[in-house]
């Protein structure tokens, strides 16, 4: 089946994906920070008894960290079916749907997260899915909720709707236009927080970024969504202004970058993850803006590239690598599932 | 002006936050500024949650005002987790459901001042119970047990009122402060 990531959505020459997570607590136990192994344990047994129960849930893969090995764990994490919390638990459960959409996670910093992912823009049908698994969910167990502060979290940040709804746009233009710092400054107006999914702060080889709301409280669901689709919309406009303007004015250079990077991405034969980011970056929006003569695969996901040559999930077939080996498989990887383009 | 966290040294730093349109400043000395994690304020979107360690700061802040020598709030402890208010201000999360009916009420004003709100008002949870729909009342004191607790909710309460001007209800928090203060002894 093909997995959510491997699909370009609306919007898709920005928009990467729209991703919800909804975090609940059960009543019975304590939150995470109070939660001893034990418990824990019991928490994750019980609940994940509970879930297999729910018909609509019988077709997702089952996930216990007793039978992964850490390359396993990291690797899911690369590929978002788990979040990065919970890759660090002892111990966690949890289910995955088919095209690893949605997940249910055990064990996070609350009990239960469910997150549910889509390919390009659309964040109501991802809350709408989210909410359905939800009161599926809520209705064989019993959610911590307040009457007045709603669905109550480990964290004071994720109180009330629990919801956090994040955006992972690529932005190769206003990114190289110098003008993400100021961006992600403002949108913290907003109630926004803004971050780059590959390396650290501001630094972001493949140039994509997670935006996200902070509040939680006060706002009903679909507020929180509108007031984050408004500002990702301006974004959006503002990344392809950029990337109009540069192959407007430089057209030359912007053919040359993206040939460039197919070349190096084609004939290397060593790559590191930088690297690779950086020139799929380039070739992903290269190949949006039209750039190369001939392409067939117009419908192709560079992202699911992205994932492919993070470091686990290059070992997941392969076993263990040393750092040699691992760019020499990053490049194998690359070769083999690089576009045809003229 | 003297430093707000340990109110001995000279503040030689001073720095303002804005979160959410809320202007916050703080002055402290250098001492209690290089025990304080400042770096994270210029690493804010390295991490998906800056909140959890700004509300921190606001708790600590809050508790360092109100004089940490017999801090009343000291003795809050939540009855489901074991979680006390110190523990509380230290890491900035809750223990278990219970902890937002101990903590709750008096942290009212800084989850309003980092959510923008205290009131859910997305969707509402079908199979809610429909028991211990009342809030706890701090003017109820047949609630309470212990008087030390009743005296910090009682005092958290004061600063609100002092925060909101409103200066009717502060004197009449304040005097059963008094009276219950001098009950104790």
């Amino acid at each position: 089946m093909t997995r959510w990531f491997e699909e370009n959505g609306p919007n898709g020459d920005v928009v990467i994906s729209s991703r919800v997570r909804l975090a609940r607590n059960i009543t019975e136990y304590n939150f995470s920070l109070k939660l001893d192994e034990k418990s824990a344990e019991r928490m994750i047994g019980d609940t994940l008894e509970k879930l297999k129960g729910i018909k609509e849930l019988n077709n997702y893969t089952e996930f216990d960290f007793k039978n992964l090995n850490e390359c396993q764990r990291h690797a899911m994490e690369e590929r978002h079916a788990i979040s990065r919390f919970l890759m660090e638990q002892k111990n966690a459960a949890g289910l995955v749907s088919p095209n690893e959409d949605i997940s249910i996670m055990l064990n996070e910093e609350d009990h239960i997260r469910i997150q549910c992912f889509t390919a390009g823009m659309n964040m109501p049908l991802v809350y709408d899915k989210a909410s359905q698994m939800d009161d599926l969910i809520g209705s064989s167990v019993d959610y911590a909720y307040h009457p007045k502060y709603g669905y109550l979290t480990t964290c004071p940040s994720s109180v009330g709707t629990g919801m956090r709804a994040s955006y992972m746009l690529h932005l190769p233009a206003l990114s190289g236009m110098g003008q993400l710092a100021g961006i992600m400054n403002e949108v913290g107006r907003f109630g926004l927080s803004m971050s780059s999914v590959f390396g650290e702060g501001s630094s972001s080889p493949g140039d994509i970024y997670r935006i996200s709301n902070q509040t939680t409280l006060g706002l009903t669901e679909k507020e929180l969504i509108d007031n984050l689709d408004n500002i990702v919309k301006q974004i959006i406009d503002q990344e392809r202004m950029g990337r109009q303007q540069y192959i407007k004015q430089r057209r030359v250079t912007a053919e040359d970058a993206a040939y460039r990077s197919y070349g190096v991405l084609k004939y290397a034969r060593k790559l590191s993850l930088k690297d690779a980011l950086v020139l799929l970056s380039e070739l992903r929006m290269g190949m949006f803006l039209g750039l190369f003569e001939e392409n067939e695969n117009n419908d192709f996901s560079i992202y699911q590239m992205m994932i492919g040559i993070q470091p686990y999930s290059l070992q997941l077939e392969r076993g263990k690598l040393s750092q040699e080996e691992l760019e020499v498989a990053r490049s194998e990887f690359v070769r083999e599932n690089l576009p045809d383009l003229k | 002006m003297l430093c707000e966290n340990c109110n001995e040294n000279e503040a030689t730093i001073h720095y303002t936050e804005v979160i959410n349109g809320v202007k916050n400043e703080h002055h402290l000395c250098s001492e209690c500024a290089s025990k304080l994690d400042l770096a994270y304020y210029g690493n804010m979107f390295g991490t998906e949650l800056p909140f959890a360690k700004l509300l921190t700061g606001l708790f600590a802040a809050g508790k360092a005002a109100a004089g940490t020598e017999e801090n009343p709030m000291a003795h809050i402890i939540c009855p489901q987790c074991g979680m006390n208010f110190e523990e509380f201000t230290r890491v900035g999360k809750f223990g278990c459901a219970e902890c937002y009916n101990v903590f709750g009420p008096l942290i009212d004003d800084n989850i309003r001042k980092i959510q923008g709100s205290s009131e859910h008002m997305g969707k509402k949870y079908a199979n809610a119970k429909k028991e211990e729909v009342d809030l706890p009342d701090v003017m109820q004191k047949e609630k309470f047990s212990d008087k030390h607790e009743e005296i910090a909710l009682l005092q958290a309460k004061l600063k609100e009122a002092v925060e909101l001007e409103n200066y009717e209800d502060a004197a009449s928090l304040r005097d059963r402060i008094r009276s219950l203060k001098a009950k104790k002894e």
